[in-house]
């Protein structure tokens, strides 16, 4: 129990360690766009939520509009803020044929391209791309509005990273619909437009090449929320639909688990598993009998030093010295089991220990020959220590 | 509570239940329809569960055990083990018996499924054999009970934490001594000795075997029984026999398991017992580097116990033998002329020669044995059939090594030393035989 302890506190002072290192950390912005309604780093949208829910009513979601367009009715305007505005051919087809109908969406984004951007004849384009004397300049430009109904002069600065993008009427503006009736609503310092609204049917469109006119940075220093108040207010007051599948993506359902967990069955089958698993681990690492340390045996090593001799045999190459150390071996054998002292050089050996052994005789010839071939010749061949150990082993195991 | 988890485990056959729920589960969705037959499943397996863990725990004594083991443990020898269990429950029970044996035999497979009615007894007999003498220290007997129901299982513990010191084997003790009091030994393999030279004092008549001395024939009895009767005459006796063992490092080598010391304290303890009860003076002398202990030769009933003693405390760090150190106590505690079996091993022609002019003094004043071993290992190498070139130098050096053994038993014979080559297993046989044969001889 008290080894139980010693761990118990290491886990425990590493846990604290870790907690520690974790909250003494200084505390870092994430510049990463996300403009998310709940994100409150520099480029989230937490600011601009807060702003529009006192007197809007805003719902949120992360769908795309085509999946979006049974559940809204025409007195419900889409907000949508992306880096990258590209819907797919049915999204397109949905929003136009929504707007046409008379409904509104609000979209800002960096690029716009695909079916939508094509019918409305609007494509972004890139400020450093088209002009590129524009980095020596200073690094801000200001965008002001152009509806002179408000107040054209005041001169909004933005960093130009946040705001390089603008929109011109497309090159490939094959033939504008009639129905389109496009208005300035504000342009940047080269007096190329930023934000359009474009008319559609019953309803328009706004456009905004600048979606980061509307996060936290900028709305909450100086005044720069007028702009993004001036450019909102293009929508009739009904209630939004704010969609961040465009930025976000499908924040719901992304992962199988997500699936399972909202099918009943597959729940079920889900959470047994995982108890089952559990119940497992805790059970049987139970102990059902206890531990037995290890305790090494003694070793013969006899075996090791035999091999480790007879390496240093092969080496040499010694065929010979091993092939008389296997003859005497032979006849101390023979002798020892059968008192069988005849020499393996008389004429008499083979056939009288054939008779004493009862060994077929040609078997005994063949080990009398190979005997007597090692010991007529100064040197050995491998091939020849092999066919002696073969025919003495024939030998003893007839 | 914390007592109640600790003897809780669970079967395969609830996780297999479980998963099939769960498996059912994923098919009434690809199925999509009849949820509420596994969730109908699920439910009367909870209830299973819990039925069971009632049946398990219901009854507070259950099984009750025991483990029954001799008060010590034979070195060498198969010793048996059992375990009685008695069920209390009032329905057939399973069981799987976990016996902890102590961590020198390394065993951690000693499980035993038996099934027990209502209410019955039954035993379980295993064997173990030690190869170390020493404290063995045994574990609990855990016992895992099922129900018929077998999702739950309820251990229980027996017989905990139980010493039992391993002595040197007083099973081949007894063995010989009924052997040897009966005069058997002629028997179960010890060979049959002639007997050359006579002792004048008279014993028994007894029926003739081959090998008696024909000329001890008593033919009154003869005629009597109609069979061959021989006299026979009583031994010499009160000689003296001190088993010299050697504690050092060439004893170290292992066969199947067991040091050659620990063969070779074996088979003192047995030869001395053979000794005491043929009414002569057993002893006990060991040594490394220098003497360890030494035991004067006696024949009290005592002696046995104190040798068993001695020979169980034997503790060595097999150091290099001195043999000066042997020759020079000898000399100065062992007056009369004695049997002394010196146990040791020699691995090369170059040992023996080395220790020669020690052996042959003792031997001068003594009866000298030499008691040395065969090679097991090597025996199987050179018996072997050889595939390439390198296992054919392999085999080559172990017959050298073999065939030395043989020329290390001409040496000793040149010099008129007796000598036991023998494998490691048959020592105890060979040195009674020695013993007898000497005996025999009248050449102590």
């Amino acid at each position: 129990m008290t080894k139980d302890w010693k761990y118990f506190l290491y886990l425990t002072s590493l846990f604290a360690l870790l907690a520690f290192m974790l909250l003494s950390k200084e505390k870092k912005y994430d510049w990463n766009v996300s403009l998310a309604h709940d994100d409150k780093n520099p480029y989230g949208t937490y600011v601009l939520n807060q702003l529009l829910r006192p007197t809007q009513k805003i719902k949120y979601g992360y769908k795309t509009f085509y999946e979006l367009k049974d559940s809204i009715g025409q007195q419900t305007s889409v907000l949508i803020l992306a880096q990258h505005f590209l819907p797919d051919k049915e999204d397109a087809r949905a929003m136009l044929k929504y707007v046409q109908a008379g409904g509104h969406i609000f979209i800002a984004a960096n690029y716009l391209s695909g079916k939508l951007a094509d019918t409305l004849g609007v494509q972004t384009k890139d400020i450093f791309f088209e002009n590129p004397g524009h980095y020596e300049s200073s690094d801000s430009m200001y965008i002001r509005l152009s509806n002179t109904q408000l107040d054209t002069a005041r001169m909004y600065y933005f960093k130009k990273q946040n705001t390089f993008s603008y929109l011109a009427p497309a090159d490939t503006s094959i033939k504008k619909s009639e129905q389109t009736k496009t208005a300035i609503v504000a342009t940047n310092e080269k007096s190329k437009a930023v934000a359009l609204k474009v008319h559609f049917g019953k309803g328009f469109f706004i456009l905004s090449s600048t979606p980061l006119v509307f996060t936290n940075l900028y709305l909450l220093e100086n005044d720069r929320s007028q702009l993004a108040s001036a450019l909102l207010s293009y929508l009739p007051p009904h209630e939004i639909y704010w969609t961040e599948y465009y930025q976000a993506g499908r924040l719901e359902a992304r992962s199988p688990l997500r699936f399972i967990l909202l099918t009943e069955p597959l729940r079920w089958a889900y959470y047994i598993t995982v108890a089952a698993i559990l119940i497992f681990i805790l059970f049987e690492a139970k102990r059902k009998q206890r531990i037995i340390p290890v305790i090494k045996p003694l070793v013969n090593t006899s075996l090791e030093f035999v091999s480790t001799i007879a390496g240093l045999y092969f080496e040499k190459a010694d065929h010979k010295s091993i092939a008389l150390k296997k003859i005497l071996f032979f006849n101390e054998s023979v002798q020892n089991r059968y008192h069988f002292t005849i020499h393996a050089q008389s004429p008499h050996y083979v056939r009288s220990l054939s008779l004493k052994t009862g060994v077929d005789e040609l078997a005994v010839q063949r080990v009398a020959d190979s005997i007597r071939l090692i010991l007529s010749k100064e040197k050995i061949s491998a091939e020849e220590l092999t066919q002696l150990t073969k025919h003495i082993y024939d030998f003893w195991n007839k | 509570m914390k007592k109640f988890f600790r003897s809780l485990f669970l079967t395969n056959r609830l996780f297999l239940l479980l998963g099939s729920i769960a498996l059912i589960f994923v098919l009434t969705f690809i199925f999509q329809g009849f949820y509420f037959v596994p969730k109908i499943l699920f439910f009367v397996g909870l209830v299973m569960v819990a039925t069971d863990m009632v049946l398990l725990y219901r009854v507070k004594k259950g099984l009750t055990g025991n483990r029954v083991v001799a008060e010590r443990l034979s070195n060498g020898d198969e010793n048996e083990i059992q375990i009685h269990l008695q069920s209390y429950y009032p329905f057939h029970t399973k069981l799987r018996v976990f016996d902890e044996a102590p961590h020198q035999f390394q065993r951690r497979d000693i499980e035993f499924v038996l099934f027990l009615a209502a209410g019955e007894k039954k035993s379980i007999r295993y064997f173990l054999r030690p190869v170390k003498r020493g404290e063995y220290f045994f574990g609990a007997i855990n016992v895992l009970v099922h129900s018929p129901l077998k999702l739950v299982v309820r251990k229980f513990q027996f017989s905990m934490d139980k010493m039992v010191p391993v002595y040197p084997s007083y099973i081949q003790m007894r063995k010989y001594e009924l052997l040897a009091i009966h005069h058997y030994l002629t028997e179960s393999g010890i060979k049959k000795i002639r007997r050359i030279g006579h002792n004048q004092e008279f014993e028994l008549i007894k029926e003739y075997v081959t090998g008696d001395d024909f000329r001890t024939v008593n033919w009154k009895a003869t005629a009597r029984k109609s069979r061959l009767m021989v006299n026979q005459y009583q031994d010499e006796k009160s000689q003296q026999v001190y088993s010299l063992i050697d504690k050092g490092r060439v004893m170290q080598m292992p066969f199947n398991g067991m040091s050659l010391l620990d063969y070779a304290i074996n088979a003192s303890l047995v030869v001395s017992n053979i000794a005491i009860k043929k009414s002569d003076k057993a002893g006990l002398l060991t040594f490394q580097d220098r003497i360890g202990s030494f035991l004067r030769a006696g024949r009290t009933n005592h002696q046995m116990a104190i040798i068993q003693e001695v020979l169980y405390n034997q503790k060595t760090a097999f150091f290099e033998t001195d043999y000066s150190s042997l020759y020079a106590r000898v000399r100065q505690s062992i007056s009369q002329r004695s049997l002394l079996l010196l146990y040791t091993n020699f691995e090369s022609i170059q040992g023996l020669h080395r220790q020669l002019p020690y052996l042959l003094a003792l031997n001068r004043m003594h009866l000298l044995v030499v008691i040395f071993f065969d090679n097991d290992e090597l025996r199987t190498v050179a018996d072997k059939k050889t595939d390439g070139l390198k296992e054919i130098y392999n085999q080559a050096i172990a017959e050298q090594f073999l065939y030395d053994k043989k020329r290390m038993t001409k040496e000793l014979a040149k010099y008129g030393i007796h000598y036991i080559l023998t494998a490691p297993e048959k020592l105890s046989v060979n040195t009674i035989n020695k013993y007898l044969e000497l005996k025999a001889r009248h050449l102590i």
